[in-house]
């Protein structure tokens, strides 16, 4: 069964949006009636990392697809409005800007870089208040490598050693107690969910895409035991509903804390908002840009393994942090180090200088025999820094890739400790649907602020231990000084957190609402710990997952 | 480079060689003549090479152990002077003691940095002493 030709609205396939697979169907919400019905088995709202994830996993499966879609295929600044909200706690990105809202969610904006989360990540720990997720890794891991190659990921490998060359050497620590962490980047371009998956979601011949489509409440039975439809508005003010055997809600940790939030009609504190939970516990992964200095013994310890570099065709980054047996031992959460490497002055000057960069650029467009681009600018560049494109050469000259190093600057990215009382709730403004904004208020706690220290302190007992250098911390260690220090990633996660108890989590192991029998929700903002990895691809893992969970259902 | 700070950083070079002078005038004078010390002077590369730096280090530490802000209680905890037979035996001394502090986990946080025992109480050694006047 499908929409077609049963729909109003239904629009042709945009130019740019044809394929092979036959024509897409895609709805505009601005042009269905008001207050028009559709109907369908599994209803999605929000086509972001987790939403098309589930939806191609729902692609020709026998049953009927929704997937709601505030945005277009395209960014456009008044639906990008509807994101706006006022912070409360520490400072933090304008809400319209550090998420996405069209097709393709926030993927369309992402850097790509992928870091697995590791086992203590899902495990709880008796110093870390509401650590713990419902079940261990090994029961995502059979999911990971099907999210690798969704994302996509070209290798499964995680093991520094594998990555490892013989000119880009691991650090040699003298014990275990530091370990090196690889990232690897999804294949460019690839990881805008919204283009590589486009065409399967879009043609798939049981899934509608309804774009313009704001879903504002989800209306609930009188036990509230189901919810029976869901209403929604698109900007022009035309009001529609959705009628589901299954709904799920992937808008986002902020909009689906704000959705439950806002459906507050049969229950004021909002739906599966019983124990108070919904909008607590949000978490982002606190940067902190620089935190420390390290002076290496020998000026040209090979650093570049640590650096942006391409390996095996994938581009890859590493840093470092303690092992999993060190963070129990001294009852720590997870911190991972950044390290970027500054040269002795005159080299540093070189290859910060424009005409450095103008050289690299007209060599690698005459080796592959094109014209270079802007080529008067580029020259002109290399000609006025002649003198930092000599530096640069007698330094590689004489110390080949390992120049000297005057300093290694360290970042760190925390993995928070889970804190009810950083929240999203509903704030007083209201957006052009009517709908009350969000307000941010994330925090950060005492322990977070003492891992970090407590990491540090040990990196520079493991750098002097193995000969490699010293430390200077260079952030003091008041919990103010990192409040005051603190950047963040983009990463939105726990306001509907998973436990099996309901007075502890929105969500239970099956990320389906406490309480309700069908409302399931997936992306991050199930997360009961933001984990020492990055977010996105336990997001597709998750919602693989959730899709298993749903198809059975619905056979 | 200035003719003022290529003073200073010559200054600053020999810095360590004034703690030798403090310690065993005679050994260290000889080796002074002899050779210039180079940037891992005493195996302390990373470590603060200025004096400046060295002195306000040292003072945070004394501020914190008391106790030691005495120069004959920093030597002898520095190690027995018998050892100390010439330039190259003090420094081997002195980098095996920074090896077992760093082994042992005798380290503490003086303005940030993470050192060893051993290297603190040199900088607190330089604390102690009478100023250069280079500058």
């Amino acid at each position: 069964m499908r929409f077609t030709g049963r729909l109003p609205g239904h629009r042709p396939v945009p130019p740019n949006f044809a394929s092979e697979g036959g024509p897409a169907l895609l709805i505009d919400a601005r042009t269905l009636p008001n207050n028009h019905l559709l109907q369908t088995d599994v209803c999605i709202i929000g086509a972001g990392a987790a939403g098309i994830a589930l939806a191609t996993e729902f692609a020709s499966r026998p049953f009927r697809v929704l997937v709601l879609e505030s945005g277009a295929l395209e960014p456009d600044a008044e639906t990008q409005s509807l994101y706006r909200g006022t912070n409360l706690g520490l400072p933090y990105f304008p809400l319209e800007v550090c998420r996405l809202r069209y097709f393709g969610g926030t993927t369309n904006h992402w850097g790509g870089t992928c870091i697995p989360f590791d086992a203590m990540d899902f495990e709880k720990h008796q110093w870390i208040p509401n650590s713990g997720w419902p079940f261990l890794k090994s029961t995502v891991d059979p999911f990971y490598p099907r999210a690798l190659a969704f994302v996509p990921l070209r290798h499964v490998e995680w093991d520094p050693h594998y990555w490892a060359e013989p000119d880009k050497p691991l650090l040699s620590f003298a014990s275990r107690r530091v370990t090196t962490v690889v990232g690897q980047q999804a294949v460019w371009r690839s990881s805008r969910f919204g283009i590589t998956h486009r065409d399967t979601v879009t043609h798939a011949p049981n899934i509608t895409v309804c774009l313009h489509a704001n879903a504002t409440q989800f209306e609930a039975d009188p036990t509230l035991k189901r919810v029976t439809r869901l209403h929604g508005a698109s900007l022009s003010q035309n009001r529609f509903a959705v009628k589901a055997r299954l709904f799920i809600l992937a808008a986002g940790a902020i909009e689906n804390a704000r959705l439950l939030l806002l459906s507050n009609t049969r229950y004021p504190a909002g739906l599966g908002n019983q124990n108070g939970l919904v909008g607590r516990f949000f978490m982002e992964h606190p940067i902190i840009p620089s935190v420390a200095l390290f002076k290496p013994s020998n000026p040209q310890l090979p650093m570049r393994f640590y650096h942006v570099h391409t390996v095996k065709r994938s581009l890859i980054n590493a840093g470092l942090s303690l092992s999993q047996e060190v963070r129990r031992e001294e009852r720590l959460t997870s911190v991972n180090i950044g390290l970027e490497t500054f040269y002795d002055g005159p080299y540093e000057r070189a290859f910060q200088s424009q005409g450095l960069r103008s050289f690299h650029h007209l060599l690698k467009r005459l080796r592959r025999a094109q014209v270079p681009d802007e080529f008067s600018k580029h020259l002109s560049n290399v000609i006025s820094d002649v003198d930092d494109l000599a530096v640069a050469a007698y330094g590689r000259a004489r110390f080949g890739d390992n120049y000297p190093i005057d300093r290694i600057k360290l970042s760190a990215t925390l993995d928070p400790v889970p804190n009810p009382d950083s929240r999203v709730t509903l704030g007083p403004q209201r957006d052009q649907l009517g709908q009350r904004r969000v307000q941010l208020d994330w925090r950060l706690t005492p322990l977070d602020n003492q891992s970090l220290h407590r990491t540090l302190e040990i990196m520079g007992l493991e750098f002097g231990r193995a000969g490699l250098g010293r430390l200077q911390i260079t952030i003091d260690d008041r919990v103010t000084a990192l409040a005051a220090n603190v950047q963040a990633a983009y990463h939105h996660m726990g306001t509907t957190r998973m436990h099996d108890d309901p007075k502890q989590g929105v969500v239970d192991k099956n990320c389906l609402v406490h309480g309700l029998q069908n409302l399931f929700i997936a992306g991050s903002s199930v997360f009961p710990t933001a984990g020492s990895g990055t977010p996105t691809v336990m997001i597709v893992a998750l919602a693989f997952r959730l899709a298993d969970h749903v198809k059975r259902e619905m056979q | 480079m200035t003719p003022q700070t290529k003073r200073r950083q010559i200054l600053a070079d020999l810095f360590w060689f004034g703690v030798l002078v403090m310690s065993r005038p005679g050994d260290a004078w000889g080796t002074l003549h002899r050779r210039r010390p180079d940037a891992t002077a005493l195996g302390l590369a990373g470590f603060p090479r200025h004096e400046e730096s060295a002195c306000v280090i040292g003072r945070e530490y004394l501020r914190n152990v008391r106790e030691e802000a005495d120069r004959d209680i920093l030597l002898n905890l520095l190690g027995h002077p018998a050892v100390w037979v010439d330039e190259g035996g003090l420094r081997s001394h002195l980098r095996s003691q920074i090896r077992r502090d760093f082994a042992e986990e005798r380290v503490v946080r003086l303005h940030g940095w993470i050192l060893s025992v051993t290297e603190s109480r040199l900088c607190a050694l330089t604390a102690l002493a009478p100023p250069t006047g280079h500058g």
